[in-house]
This record gives C-alpha cells, sequence and structure tokens, in this order.
C-alpha cells in the first residue's frame, strides 16, 4: 500500500511531478521560515543571556539602587563567602553612534570571578577588547577613541563573553584602588547568566538598545504567527492544486475494491511524500541562509551564526511533526471520497457554508474589546497569552469566514445582475466560495498584517523624538552628572559630586578644532523650570553655544532645564534670566557640561575622550554624548520594531503572492472544460473574461477591505490596552502600497487572460 | 440465484431513485438492464454492487445479506469478488494500463511482479498487447475499456457490472468489447449485469429485464425463464 | 397485411355497414392507398362464412350489400389472439405494429402490453442473430447485421411509441 502511495506520488506522470514540486517547494518555504523563526528564538534568547553579565549590579525595577550585590540570575554559587570579590564598573559608551560596553575590573584574589570570554582578569595597565572593537581602535585616530582606555590590549574577548559579533566591548584592567574611586564601583563574586527582569529602554540598565527582554516573547509569538500563517495558507493552496483530478483517482480505486483505509494511507504517503521532500528543502534553505540571515541584525545587533541553531528537539520535533501534520491534513482532505467511490461521476453540490464561519473572527475581536474593557493583564507572560491568541483568532477567523462573505457578496450580485457575465460569475461563486477563496487569502491575510504593522508602527512613532531641527543643537555634546530618576512621584534629581573642570581640561576641550564653545550647567536643587529640575547657566558661556539657547538681553545669568534632551526648538529658545549673580555660579555644584561643536566625528570624539578621562561615567549615568544621539538612543527600540515589521511584511507579501499565483494557476485549470462548452455555445471571450476577473476581483475587494478595517480595528484595540496610544493612521506610503498590492494582483489575475483563449479553445470539449 | 435486489427503495435527497426494484441473477448469467435515462438503472446496479446502500429492501449474494455490511467488507467485495466496467473515467490516470488492471489484485495485498504478471496475461486475451506501458491518456477509448475489462476479470470474479460499458464507443468498438466481455464471462461462469440502453448491446445477454420509474416492470424481468442448458 | 384482422378489429368497436368500415380504414391505416369496395366486401363474407363475423338482414336501400355486419364471440377471439401474439420479428414490421397499436387504443386494450411483448420477442431474434455472428464466418456476419440494425429500428419505433401512448390516446378517441 505505501509502495503504491509512493508510485503514484513520485512517478504518476509530468502532472504528478508538477504538483509534487510546487507542493513541496511550498512546504519548504514554510519549513525554512519556522527553522529560522525557532532559530531566531534561540538567537535572541542566547543574544540577551550574553547581554546578562554585563547587567551585573544593574538596579532592578523597583528602582533600588544596587551596591556589591549580584542582582537576580545569578549562578548560586554559594561562594559568596569563599570566593574573593572582584571590583567591577560597568558602563555605556558611545562611538560614532555605536554603543560601547565598558567594564572596569580589578581582582581582590586568585579566585576572584572571571568575566565571560576571557582567560583571567586583567591587571592594572591591561585590557580585552572585542574584535571589532579591536578593529576599531586600529582605524581611528588615538585621541579620538583609544586614549579612553588606559593600559594596553592583553587578548580578544571570545564569543562567550559577547552578545553579537558586531559588540564593541572592553575589558579594562584596574587596581583594587582606583577602583574603590570611581563612583558606582562595586564588588562583585559572580556575574548575572540570566537578564534580570527590569531592562528596559527607559531604566537606568547599561543595556539598551534592540528588543527588551519582557518584550520579546510577545513580539517573537506574534512574528511568528504572522509569517507562519501565510505559509500554511500557501501550503493549503498548493495541496488543493487538481484536487479533482486526486478524487477521480482515489474515487477509482475505491471503486475496485480498497478500502477507505487504504485510501488514507495512499493520501497520507503522497502528502508525506511531498512533505519529506518539503523538509529536505526547508532545512537545506536553513542551513545555507543561516549564515548570511545571521548578520542581519534583526534586533539591532547582528547574530553570531552559531546562535541561529537549532537544539536536537527543535529538530526532532519538526522533523517529525511536518510529515505528520500534512499526513494528517490528507487524512482530512480525504474524508469526503471516503465515503463515495461514486466520487466524482455523481458530484454532490458541496453544503452551503453556514453563518457560524464568521464566529471565530468576531470571537477574536471580542477578546481584544474585553482587555480594552478590563484592561491589560500585568506580567508580559500573560499579556502574551491573551494578545496572541486575540489576533490568531482574528487572523483564523479572516480565513474561516472569506469563503461566507463570499458566498454572501455572489448572492447579492446574482440578484442584482444585469448582464450574463455578472451572472454567470455571481453563481460560480456562490456554487464553490471556497475555491475562489483560496486564492486570495494569503494576500488577504498579509494586507490584514500590513495594516496592523503599519498602523501600529505609525503609533509608536509619535513616541519617536525627532531631532532638533537646528544641526547646532544636535551636535552638542553634554556630559551629565546629575542622574535623573523617572518615578511615580516625578523626576529626582540625585546630584554627583562633582568639581568644575579643571583649566587644563577646558584648555584641551577648547584645542579641539570643531569645538565652538562650553557652557557649564550649575546645580540648583530648589530649582524647577519647565517642570523639569533646573540648573543655572552663566549667558556669557551660553553666548558660545547659540545652538542651545540665549540669554535675555542684558542678563548674566539665566535658568535653563538640567537636561535639555527631548526638547526641540533650544535655538529659538530664549531661557529667562536667572536672578543670581554670575560669580555665585562658581560655588555651586556641577550638574552637567554642554561642549558645542560642529558636529564632525574628530570633534565629538575627542570631546567625548577628553571628558570620559576627566569625569570617569558611573553605573547607570549615560557617557557624553551629543543631543543627537541621545535622542537616537530613544528611538532604537522603535527603529527595531521598524525593521522587524518590514521583514514581516515583506515575507508575507512574497507568500501570498505565491499563493495567488499558485491558485490562478488552479483557477486556469479548473475553467477549462466549462468555459470551453461556455464558449462552444457561443459566449464571446470578453465576456468569459469578465467572469474571470468578477470571480477573482470580487472575493479580492470585498475581504480585503475587510481585512484593512479589521486590522485598524484590532490595531487600535492593541494601541489603547497594550500601548495606551490613541492609533495614529499610517502614512500615504501604507495607502500607496496596499493600493499597489490590490492592482499588482489584478493584475496576476489579467495575466491570465492570454492563456485563456487558448485553453478554452475548442479541442479541450472534447468528452474525456 | 447469486446476487439479489428484494424491493430495493433508494432516493437522493427529495428525489426518489428506486421504488421497490427487485432483480435476481443466477451464477453465470447474463442480464441487461434496460430502460429511459432516469429510470434508475444505475442506481440498482450500485445498490446491487454495494456501493450504495438501499434506503429500504435488501440485497443478497452468494447467500449473504449485502446491504448490512460494513464498508471495509464490501469494499473488499467488491475487489476481489466484484468487477467494474463503466462507461468512462475509472481508470487511474496516473498508472499504467498495466498497473490499472493490476490494482485490484494489489489492493488486496498480492506482490507488485505477481500481480502485473497475472495483468499482463490478459492484455493478450484482449488484444492490447504492447500497451502496457500507456497510461489511460495515450489509449483510445476502445484501448481503454478493454484495459477497464481485464481490470474488472482479473480477479476472476463472480459478478461483473458494467454500465453501460460502449457507451462511449463506435459501433465496431462497441462489438468488440461486448464480444470480448461476453466470451471471457462465460468461459469463466462470471455473472454479468449488464447496463445498456442500447438493444444490439442487450442482444449479448441472456436476457433482459426493464427498469422504469424505479422498479422493474417486464415480463420476462425479475427472474429467468428455465432457457436451454449451456 | 392482415386486413382481415383489421377490420375484424374495427368491427368489434360497434357493428358496422362495410361503407363505414372502409372509410376508417382509408383513415387509420390506408395511407394513401384505399382499400376497394370489393375487397371490403369479400373480405367480409370470408369473416362472416368463418364465424367471426355475421352479417345482419338486408336494409333497403341502394347498392348491393347495404348489411349491417357485426362481430361473433369467436370475432372477438381472433382479434384478442392477433393483438396479443407478438408479430414474428421480421424487418418491415411497421405497418402491422401500428395497425395492432392504433385498434388496441380503439378497443382499450393495453396497448403497452402488446408493445412489450413485441419487444420481447424482438430482443430473443436479435439474440439469436448476436449468436450466429459468434460462430459464423464473415457473410454469416453481414447478414446478422443487417438483420439486428433493422430490428433495432423497430425497438425504437416501438420505444418512441410506447413513450407516446397517451398522446396516441387522445387522438384515436377523438
Amino acid at each position: 500500500m505505501i509502495r503504491l502511495g509512493l508510485r503514484l506520488a513520485v512517478s504518476g506522470g509530468r502532472e504528478a511531478v508538477v504538483r509534487l514540486i510546487i507542493l513541496a517547494a511550498a512546504v519548504g518555504l514554510g519549513v525554512g521560515l519556522l527553522l529560522t523563526v525557532i532559530a531566531a528564538v534561540n538567537a535572541v534568547s542566547v543574544q540577551n543571556d550574553r547581554y546578562a553579565w554585563l547587567d551585573t549590579g544593574a538596579p532592578a525595577a523597583s528602582g533600588a539602587a544596587a551596591s556589591g550585590v549580584a542582582v537576580s540570575g545569578a549562578a548560586a554559587s554559594g561562594g559568596a563567602t569563599s570566593r574573593d570579590p572582584l571590583w567591577t564598573l560597568i558602563t555605556t559608551d558611545l562611538f560614532n553612534e555605536q554603543g560601547i560596553y565598558r567594564a572596569d575590573v580589578a581582582a581582590t584574589g586568585p579566585t576572584s570571578p572571571v568575566p565571560p570570554g576571557i582567560p583571567r582578569d586583567p591587571g592594572p595597565g591591561q585590557y580585552y577588547i572585542s574584535p571589532a572593537l579591536a578593529a576599531l581602535l586600529r582605524s581611528t585616530p588615538a585621541d579620538e577613541l583609544a586614549d579612553r582606555y588606559p593600559g594596553h590590549q592583553t587578548g580578544l574577548i571570545g564569543e562567550a563573553g559577547l552578545p553579537s559579533p558586531d559588540s564593541l566591548v572592553i575589558i579594562v584592567g584596574r587596581s583594587a584602588a582606583q577602583m574603590s574611586h570611581l563612583p558606582g564601583a562595586a564588588k562583585l563574586t559572580s556575574f548575572n547568566t540570566t537578564p534580570p527582569s527590569g531592562c528596559g529602554v527607559h531604566s537606568t540598565c547599561v543595556i539598551r538598545g534592540g528588543l527588551t527582554p519582557s518584550g520579546i516573547d510577545l513580539v517573537l509569538s506574534v512574528v511568528a504567527l504572522a509569517l507562519l500563517m501565510p505559509v500554511l495558507i500557501f501550503i493549503g493552496t498548493a495541496t488543493r492544486l487538481s484536487a479533482a483530478r486526486r478524487e477521480q483517482r482515489f474515487a477509482a480505486m475505491r471503486l475496485v475494491g480498497a478500502t477507505p483505509r487504504q485510501t488514507s494511507v495512499i493520501a497520507a504517503v503522497e502528502a508525506a511524500v511531498a512533505a519529506a521532500a518539503g523538509m529536505v528543502i526547508g532545512f537545506g534553505l536553513f542551513f545555507v541562509l543561516r549564515i548570511p540571515l545571521a548578520a542581519i541584525p534583526f534586533t539591532g545587533q547582528s547574530f553570531f551564526p552559531a546562535e541561529l541553531s537549532l537544539s536536537l528537539p527543535d529538530i526532532l520535533a519538526v522533523a517529525a511533526g511536518v510529515p505528520a501534520a500534512s499526513a494528517l491534513a490528507a487524512r482530512l482532505a480525504l474524508r469526503r471520497v471516503n465515503i463515495s467511490p461514486l466520487g466524482v461521476t455523481r458530484r454532490v453540490t458541496p453544503g452551503s457554508l453556514r453563518a457560524w464561519r464568521v464566529l471565530p473572527l468576531l470571537v477574536g475581536l471580542a477578546e481584544l474589546g474585553f482587555v480594552v474593557v478590563h484592561g491589560k493583564p500585568a506580567s508580559p507572560g500573560a499579556q502574551v497569552l491573551v494578545y496572541v491568541p486575540g489576533f490568531a483568532l482574528i487572523m483564523i477567523g479572516l480565513i474561516l469566514a472569506g469563503p461566507w462573505l463570499t458566498m454572501a457578496g455572489a448572492r447579492v450580485m446574482a440578484r442584482r445582475a444585469s448582464r450574463p457575465g455578472t451572472l454567470i460569475a455571481a453563481r460560480r461563486l456562490a456554487d464553490d466560495p471556497r475555491a475562489a477563496f483560496r486564492a486570495v487569502s494569503g494576500l488577504v491575510l498579509a494586507l490584514f498584517i500590513f495594516t496592523v504593522a503599519a498602523a501600529l508602527l505609525a503609533t509608536q512613532d509619535t513616541k519617536h523624538f525627532t531631532l532638533n531641527g537646528d544641526a547646532a543643537a544636535n551636535n552638542t555634546v553634554v556630559d551629565q552628572f546629575s542622574t535623573v530618576n523617572e518615578v511615580s512621584s516625578g523626576n529626582q534629581v540625585a546630584v554627583g559630586s562633582v568639581s568644575a573642570p579643571s583649566a587644563a581640561t577646558l584648555a584641551r576641550l577648547r584645542q579641539i578644532s570643531g569645538v565652538q564653545g562650553i557652557v557649564e550647567f550649575r546645580a540648583d536643587p530648589r530649582l524647577q523650570v519647565q517642570g523639569s529640575p533646573g540648573a543655572l547657566v552663566s549667558c556669557a558661556q551660553l553666548a558660545s553655544a547659540p545652538g542651545i539657547g540665549r540669554c535675555p538681553a542684558g542678563a548674566a545669568t539665566a535658568e535653563v532645564p538640567v537636561s535639555l534632551v527631548y526638547l526641540g526648538n533650544l535655538a529659538e529658545t530664549t531661557w529667562s534670566a536667572a536672578n543670581v549673580p554670575a560669580g555665585r555660579l562658581d560655588s555651586l555644584p556641577l550638574a552637567s557640561l554642554y561642549v558645542a561643536t560642529n558636529g564632525s566625528r574628530p570633534a565629538v570624539e575627542q570631546a567625548r575622550t577628553i571628558l570620559e578621562n576627566a569625569y570617569p561615567t558611573g553605573t547607570g549615568s549615560p557617557p557624553p554624548q551629543t543631543l543627537g544621539e541621545a535622542t537616537g538612543a530613544a528611538n532604537t527600540a522603535n527603529d527595531a520594531y521598524q525593521q522587524l515589521a518590514d521583514v514581516v511584511i515583506l515575507t508575507s507579501l512574497t507568500v501570498a503572492g505565491c499563493t495567488l499565483a499558485t491558485g490562478v494557476a488552479g483557477g486556469l485549470a479548473d475553467r477549462k472544460r466549462p468555459f470551453s462548452l461556455l464558449r462552444l455555445t457561443g459566449a464571446r471571450l470578453g465576456m468569459l473574461r469578465r467572469v474571470v476577473v468578477l470571480e477573482s476581483a470580487v472575493p479580492l475587494l470585498a475581504v480585503a477591505a475587510l481585512a484593512i478595517g479589521i486590522g485598524f480595528g484590532a490595531s487600535a484595540m492593541y494601541a489603547a490596552t497594550e500601548m495606551q496610544l490613541a492609533l495614529i493612521a499610517p502614512g500615504a506610503a501604507y495607502f500607496v502600497l496596499t493600493a499597489a498590492g490590490l492592482v499588482l494582483a489584478l493584475l496576476l489575475i489579467a495575466a491570465t487572460f492570454p492563456l485563456l483563449r487558448r485553453i478554452t479553445g475548442p479541442e479541450t470539449a472534447r468528452s474525456e | 440465484m447469486i446476487i439479489e435486489a428484494r424491493n430495493v427503495v433508494k432516493s437522493f435527497g427529495q428525489t426518489p431513485a428506486l421504488r421497490g426494484a427487485s432483480i435476481a441473477a443466477g451464477a453465470g448469467e447474463i442480464v441487461a438492464v434496460m430502460g429511459p435515462s432516469g429510470s434508475g438503472k444505475s442506481t440498482l446496479l450500485h445498490c446491487l454492487a454495494g456501493i450504495l446502500t438501499p434506503d429500504a429492501g435488501e440485497v443478497w449474494f452468494a447467500g449473504q445479506r449485502l446491504d448490512t455490511l460494513r464498508e471495509v467488507q464490501r469494499s473488499e467485495l467488491r475487489r476481489d469478488r466484484f468487477g467494474f466496467v463503466f462507461q468512462s473515467g475509472q481508470l487511474v490516470p496516473e498508472l499504467t494500463a498495466e498497473e490499472n488492471v493490476a490494482l485490484p489484485l494489489l489492493l488486496s495485498g498480492t506482490r507488485r511482479a505477481a500481480a502485473v504478471a497475472e495483468a499482463r496475461a490478459w492484455f493478450g486475451r484482449l488484444g492490447l498487447d504492447g500497451l502496457g506501458n500507456r497510461r489511460s491518456g495515450e489509449l483510445s477509448g476502445g484501448q481503454a475499456q478493454r484495459v477497464a475489462l481485464a481490470r474488472g476479470l482479473v480477479t476472476g470474479p463472480q459478478v461483473l457490472f458494467a454500465d453501460e460499458p460502449t457507451g462511449s464507443l463506435d459501433s465496431v468498438s462497441g462489438e468488440m468489447v461486448m464480444s470480448l466481455m461476453t466470451g471471457a464471462a462465460r468461459e469463466q461462469g462470471t455473472t454479468v449485469i449488464l447496463i445498456t440502453h442500447d438493444a444490439r448491446v442487450a442482444a449479448y445477454a441472456d436476457r433482459e429485464i426493464i427498469v422504469r420509474d424505479g422498479t422493474v416492470g417486464s415480463l420476462t424481468g425479475a427472474t429467468p425463464a428455465p432457457g436451454p442448458a449451456r | 397485411m392482415s386486413v382481415p384482422l383489421t377490420l375484424l378489429g374495427l368491427l368489434e368497436r360497434e357493428p358496422s355497414h362495410g361503407y363505414d368500415l372502409k372509410r376508417d380504414y382509408d383513415t387509420w391505416f390506408g395511407r394513401g392507398k384505399p382499400l376497394p369496395y370489393g375487397q371490403v366486401y369479400a373480405t367480409l363474407s370470408r369473416l362472416a362464412r368463418d364465424g367471426k363475423a355475421i352479417a345482419g338482414p338486408a336494409e333497403h336501400g341502394e347498392g348491393p350489400d347495404r348489411k349491417r355486419y357485426a362481430i361473433t364471440e369467436a370475432g372477438i377471439a381472433a382479434v384478442e389472439q392477433w393483438l396479443s401474439e407478438p408479430a414474428p420479428p421480421e424487418p418491415h414490421l411497421q405497418t402491422v405494429l401500428f395497425s395492432k397499436v392504433v385498434l388496441a387504443l380503439m378497443l382499450g386494450r393495453p396497448a403497452d402490453h402488446y408493445l412489450d411483448t413485441q419487444r420481447a420477442a424482438h430482443l430473443q431474434r436479435m439474440r439469436e442473430l448476436t449468436r450466429l455472428k459468434e460462430g459464423g464466418d464473415l457473410m454469416d456476419t453481414l447478414l446478422a447485421d443487417h438483420g439486428l440494425y433493422h430490428l433495432e429500428a423497430d425497438l425504437r419505433w416501438i420505444d418512441h411509441t410506447a413513450a407516446r401512448l397517451g398522446m396516441l390516446a387522445q387522438v384515436v378517441h377523438q
């Protein structure tokens, strides 16, 4: 029986082979995508774990400052008592808009913990460096980068310590005495191996950028769903190719005495052959594309190819699951023929579609609505459990409801049809709405995904902090010495005790070609400017940095907010005068230092280097950065989402296009006989073309409109609850692309017209 | 009587096809079933062969109730004890002619080599030499029907069901098929239930019955008249 | 042509003059060739002589035979036997079959029954001819085919007529 099935699947003539190839390609595509998604999940998890050690000592979400204690997830070594602690200070740095992670360490004894990726702790005057940073050091002038790091390179940091091949990480060795003077340095007995849960974009965690650990599960689940459903539809469409032929074949076998079980086995074998071929293709695709894929920074950083890997359970699950699922699907599809060996010789009209098909769609929408009314759940895990099924239901619901809507629309069309072509199209649609909808189902789903992604991104974008229109402001380097904590009762300022810059520092800064001015922001704890903590500046200094505002005429000092980040139109702003004499400023502690530059890389980096050496960055504080970079940092999360969305949209649209092409080709074959007969009885080719257009366009446009509408609705509900924002309409690009996609689909349908004449020629109407 | 239908009633939805039809055939008999189109001839044949289950009435084969058997048992009957020659569309397009003929044997578990060898034996008898490796689409109508006939006879069935076997054929091919069919059937003692509207095809049978409006209504109908011993 | 039996059948409807019988015969069965009076009266005389009809008393009036004839029991039996027995299946039976069907309708007999009987006879003959073909040489086959095709034509007419009996009955009884 199995041999018979193999025989039928493999050497059943040219048509069977073509069908097998298409199906195998579809399955291969799906398997490849599935494997990529699984590997990506693995890789992101590994990458996150590799960030973990850099977050050791980071404050937890509650905001309590940690000092000297390794927080959540650190290996419970139990050697907390027996190990020598390691002085550690982990900070971030910037170079040319890339983040650099810096760890200053000093071992206190032989058993001090060693950061991952290096053989031993570096001693004073030594540093370990990541390969990417080493390359950067070699190609950059010393005063822009290398001067920040005392000592010389002892070795490279291995993969275990690097989140990504592109990571810029340096581990600098210091003496214990030096470390004890660094603000924020702590004694650690071990490093985190899993990331703390409290790290987000706006927390004081060292690691920012890319996808946050808490949001990852949610996003990846949605991405997996959005990628896999179009592929499943594609596989379904490919399976349905020449379904009539398969029915006839199985009916003939049943007539001759094949038991229902035997036909099931044969169908399952046929499906399994295609699935197995597809699996090989899929695995091959994955392994071939693994390395190029790893280089794409999906999460903002590329992966090590080895990270983009599959565990043995993953492989076994896919290798066993895919053929099993396809065999099961074949078995279900065959149930109708199992009943009657008369098969196509006595074709019964397929049962009409019930209205229950609309139910899953409504349930999914209702679920999201429920969340709107009751509020979103607290934990990220619960959020996944709520949103993912909701969106899944909606997507499945669209696919289920599509044929019913097509039938309903067709009935309306039939009642109001005045021309024969319309009537014929309407009746054919109403007779077999499933087949009509199948071809466009992928496209409809892709439109839904596209709409949701575009709408959510547009909404998310309102959090996008635009750069100042004025370049001068963006090019101002700011070194902030006070930390601004966002707490529920308002922002608090913890003022660092920093002394004013030494004359030597100022001289070196001024020596940089491209530096235009230096402004010292002096802290005044009682001062509030524009609702934020305020500082005082000398107008004489402010005049040298016109990009960040000006003083009123005749004022000696002015009040300004401590942090100018996220503020716009700085160049036009006139600050209010302060009634503090300029001389008094010198006695106030320094809150931040603003250095106006011309924005050239040497100027910015040299200024940064000098500032860092003068004022070593503490844990949790941002490094010296230009206002433009500060704004950009806040946007990295959005950019990462944008990138991910682009990938999802592109993939789903491509797969939808494949589905449409397959469906259209299948539709051509199905139309051969009835249309030939119509032509013989006098129907003109033009009318037949109209029928084809109507048959394809009606389901496409009707359900597309619904998919887009529901996409906006679901996005609005998600935005209202999860993102706490009102939905913003996406930009013109979305509408243009959607229209273009629909037009392309219609063009694809129209592309079959030349073939229509040929295949409905009189020779086709011969009795078979 | 080797195969018999007693007062079979069968409807499709609202449409009654058989309203108490009875027919019986003895071993080795060739019975022609005639009647106007839509009279229920094919339905009667399908009920006799166990393809359809009647709504009422009984079908007996070889002394056992056929209509109460489970689908699996009926499939096995069709495979081993019945043969089928329909008007068209009964060969598996993906298999060669040889494999189509061997199909019932393959389904019952015969090894492929043995099954194909038996199939080939029939090819010679039916004038199909050299056509073994062709697919059904590459055969002429008459050749395809002879392949179907070979398939119907390859298991040495007790009953051969033929539904308009020459309906798509020209008169010469049709006569060839009928001649071969009746010749082989008489040789093997196979009962033949033959549906046809063509009197010249019916003339190959031993007797005919007329089905009208879902019932068997002919004088010479249900039971065979005592004829000359063969 | 079985003119006597046809006239006898017409006579079974009601006692009639020869003149009326000839008129009806010409209408239904004449097909352009009217029966000569002489043949009519000669046939009627023979029928009377054979006891299948009986002549009533001569009536006054012009012409030699203004007798009214009536059918006898024997005559009715003869008509019945003729109707219910199938004619030997030979080609060119249409006129005979036609007469039988029309008469059956006129007399209220089961015409479809008679057609069925005829069909069975035809089929039996076709079976015999088919057997001949299987054993014989080419000439035998050709002759047998000739017979088969003609018989088939008759059968087609039989089926066709059987399907139109209702209509025919209406026409006949006008």
